[in-house]
């Protein structure tokens, strides 16, 4: 699946977000201020598109990254990997968390 | 030494909302109205019982600005952060240019929510930037346990009086957030 832009992120979270609005029929987003819960104001509204779509791009960019830094052994286990099966085992090891999370593209 | 912690602000969330601002000024969640001044030198920011009401999303922070109290959303934010797991290797986290500063996923129940200590460097200072370092502990929706230990910064020279928490994604349903001062 093509990588999307974040233009294309942002028509999406557009979407999602007018549809939050209670104007539109949804539960709407709400700022607690002075201790008064209100809805969110417009320009809050556009906030929240913006970082929506901030958030969709940075998942589709780096996701696999972070599942891949989460699930590598530590480096004291890939060192272990490395004495007792060679590089090319600890190679094989890595590779099941890369292929697990493939790089988008 | 005695009483060199003032408690300045408080707020507990009593209803979820998307965003809630400690300190601020009259943006602030609470009726306390304070804004992070030259009072102090450095602010104290607790906070515990942290969780959303949408199991997966965050509970992300930005400075807000004395100018206007609004949260500056532009893309400035830098941050540095070690993860310490329980049951993973430990890991680097960074970035650069962001519009806010990350946190890890939280659940929907206080067994997964966040806690820590967020400490107020520079903030009323205009010519400068305003930096925190923060120490979190925190247990993500998954549900791993995780320390954290680091800093951001806001690369803008300005004052900021306050910082705004907001979800990711639906609301933050709980959390009890007290702010103090450090007595000079």
């Amino acid at each position: 699946m093509a990588l999307k832009t974040l233009e294309q992120f942002t028509a999406e979270a557009q979407t999602e977000i007018d549809a939050k609005k209670t104007a539109n029929g949804g539960d709407g987003m709400f700022a607690q201020v002075n201790n008064v819960r209100r809805e969110f104001t417009d320009a809050e509204y556009d906030q929240a598109v913006k970082d929506s779509a901030a958030s969709k791009l940075d998942s589709q960019d780096n996701d696999y990254k972070r599942n891949r830094q989460a699930e590598y052994p530590s480096i004291p286990d890939q060192l272990d990997d490395i004495y007792h099966n060679g590089v090319a085992g600890w190679k094989a090891t890595i590779k099941t968390t890369k292929d697990k999370y493939p790089k988008p593209s | 030494m005695a009483g060199s912690l003032v408690l300045v602000d408080e707020y507990s969330i009593s209803s979820g909302a998307s965003s809630f601002i400690i300190g601020g000024g009259s943006a602030g969640s609470s009726t306390y109205n304070y804004s992070m001044d030259s009072t102090y030198n450095v602010y104290m920011l607790q906070f515990q019982d942290v969780y959303m009401d949408t199991d997966g999303s965050k509970a992300r922070i930005r400075f807000t600005k004395t100018s206007d109290n609004s949260a500056d959303s532009t893309s400035n934010y830098d941050r540095a952060s070690l993860q310490m797991y329980t049951n993973q290797a430990f890991y680097d986290s960074a970035s650069t240019n962001q519009s806010y500063i990350d946190s890890l996923a939280l659940g929907t129940t206080n067994p997964e929510s966040y806690l820590g200590t967020i400490y107020c460097f520079n903030f009323p200072n205009a010519s400068e930037y305003s930096f925190i370092t923060r120490e979190l502990i925190n247990t993500t929706n998954t549900p791993e346990t995780a320390g954290i230990m680091g800093g951001a910064v806001l690369t803008v020279a300005q004052a900021t009086n306050g910082i705004q928490f907001f979800a990711d994604s639906g609301n933050i349903d709980s959390g009890e957030f007290k702010l103090y001062g450090l007595k000079k």
